[in-house]
């Protein structure tokens, strides 16, 4: 039977091997994200986070477990993920335009259609007027716009998020929180989001989830209530309850990285 | 004058900067010219008072005189484009060559860990070593010379570029992996054009060096072309030929420098410097 859940994740381990150690970076984790939830995954450096996130987009194998994308199980990267990556990874020889659409011609589905939509995908970030601008006239915040523009423009059902706006000013951040929850909600779009934020993980997330341990297994859960979760990035950091939220995130990721 | 020195200016403030600018850079280049005029100079007043042999160390006024008679005989410019069809073919085949094997490397990793100490070999060789190798494979001709200057630029190349190949940013690989690219797109839409600005340091570093090549090469088995010239002239005890065979050289080597920069500005004028 197919499962409803947008990703179920089921006693995955995943070890890797140097040529001196074998490290065992997630032990018997398991998770399950319905569609159109928003989780988000927080933890200290090198709790494996983005190990994670890799063996979701079938970008790496697990030693064992199961991984299953809207009922099927991953076995190499799937047509219905897009990844978005702390660094923007806009080459330097293409233009913004040529960007956004690197995704959809290593998919070989850059039609004309598909590219009319990504423009008008550009339109709504308002970056159109930088079409045929290169990467290195842009600011760092417009190059995670167009990173972004290339992410949702495969037209994916789960968006696979690893620290986007971590390297960004904080007006930045809030703006591009703000385009990334709109386009979430409108699409009905799942994702999974890795961030050292703990405010941006209450202000944007349905679930967080505190990653910790050597293995990584999930040490805790803080499910947003409703009211903060119907608000946009900013107004959220703005609700009364958000402090107490925002405390409790701390004291437990504060805990458990003691621990680790 | 003024308004040479001020032109396009936004402002007297802006003028003024201009200003400075466009004086350093003027000084700059004046500055030069007088150096090349007083090189000559000297070379050629220390010939005529006796300082230095005239015989041995020729004069300015020998040279062109021995230019003058060569090119009225026909002879000099058959020379010079023989050794600069060499010299050009030289680079561009050694640099293609490189980055084809580099490409064939990168296409196979195993292959890469295998052929990695024969590479280094080849490098560390004295490529003009192989000289008499070549003339008694591919006889005393042009074929001995082009195949010198492939020799010395194609292994570097190789190995510089493959070593390029390898050090592209993952982040851009595990991005386009994520978009389920197979190994030939990562190499076609990333790698290649991303080693670019490399290539084309490898064809300045390479012009250079198949210099080296085809003048060996012409030492050792030609009959025309400016390193034939060079050797002609040191064996006839002729060093008006000599010395101006090196400043013929010296003259197209730069030109040859100045159109790889040229296409280089051209070709990655969108790209971020650094």
């Amino acid at each position: 039977m197919a499962s409803d859940y947008a990703v179920q994740i089921e006693y995955l381990t995943h070890t890797y091997f140097t040529k001196t150690e074998e490290v065992t970076a997630i032990r018997s984790l398991s998770l399950t994200v319905q569609p159109g939830e928003f989780v988000v995954l927080v933890g200290p450096s090198g709790c494996g986070k983005s190990t994670i996130l890799s063996l979701i987009a079938g970008l790496i194998t697990p030693a064992s477990g199961r991984i299953q994308l809207f009922g099927d199980p991953v076995n190499g990267p799937s047509p219905r993920i897009a990844y978005m990556l702390q660094k923007d990874g806009l080459l330097a020889w293409r233009t913004v335009a040529q960007n956004m659409i690197l995704g959809l011609e290593l998919r070989r589905q850059a039609t004309a259609a598909a590219i009319a939509d990504t423009h008008r995908l550009l339109d709504e970030m308002g970056l159109s007027h930088v079409a045929h601008h290169y990467p290195h006239q842009l600011s760092g915040g417009m190059r995670q716009r167009v990173a972004l523009v290339r992410t949702l423009a495969v037209r994916p059902d789960l968006l696979l998020l690893d620290e986007p706006f971590s390297a960004l000013d904080i007006q930045n951040k809030i703006h591009l929180e703000h385009l990334l929850t709109n386009v979430l909600k409108e699409q009905q779009k799942t994702a999974i989001l890795v961030t050292h934020d703990l405010e941006e993980a209450i202000a944007i997330g349905d679930r967080v989830l505190v990653i910790g341990g050597r293995p990584g297994q999930i040490k805790y859960t803080l499910p947003i209530p409703a009211d903060i979760r119907a608000l946009p990035p900013l107004e959220a950091r703005a609700h009364p309850s958000f402090r107490s939220l925002f405390s409790e995130l701390w004291r437990e990721v504060n805990r458990i990285e003691k621990l680790a | 004058m003024k308004s040479w020195l001020e032109r396009g200016a936004a402002s007297p403030h802006h003028a003024l900067y201009l200003r400075r600018l466009r004086i350093r850079q003027t000084w700059v280049w004046v500055l030069r010219i007088l150096i090349f005029i007083a090189f000559v100079a000297v070379w050629e007043g220390a010939a005529r008072v006796g300082w230095i042999d005239p015989f041995l160390f020729s004069s300015p006024s020998l040279i062109w005189s021995q230019a003058v008679q060569l090119a009225t005989a026909g002879e000099l410019f058959h020379h010079i484009g023989l050794t600069s069809l060499e010299t050009a073919a030289g680079f561009i085949l050694g640099t293609v060559g490189g980055i084809s094997l580099a490409t064939c490397i990168w296409a196979s990793p195993f292959l890469s860990r295998v052929l990695d100490p024969y590479l280094v070999i080849l490098n560390s060789m004295p490529k003009v070593a192989l000289g008499p190798l070549f003339i008694v494979t591919l006889g005393a001709n042009g074929a001995s010379i082009l195949a010198m200057a492939v020799a010395i630029t194609i292994i570097i190349t190789t190995l510089v570029i493959y070593t390029r190949f390898q050090s592209v940013d993952e982040s851009y690989l595990h991005l386009a992996r994520s978009f389920g690219a197979t190994r030939s797109q990562i190499f076609r839409k990333i790698i290649f054009p991303a080693c670019i600005p490399d290539m084309i340091a490898a064809l300045k570093v390479n012009v250079g060096l198949a210099w080296v090549g085809v003048i060996v090469g012409e030492f050792l088995v030609s009959k025309a072309g400016l390193g034939y010239l060079i050797i002609y002239g040191f064996q006839v005890f002729n060093l008006n030929l000599v010395m101006l065979s090196l400043v013929v050289v010296a003259i197209i080597a730069t030109v040859m420098y100045q159109l790889i920069a040229w296409l280089e500005a051209r070709l990655l004028r969108h790209r971020q410097r650094g």
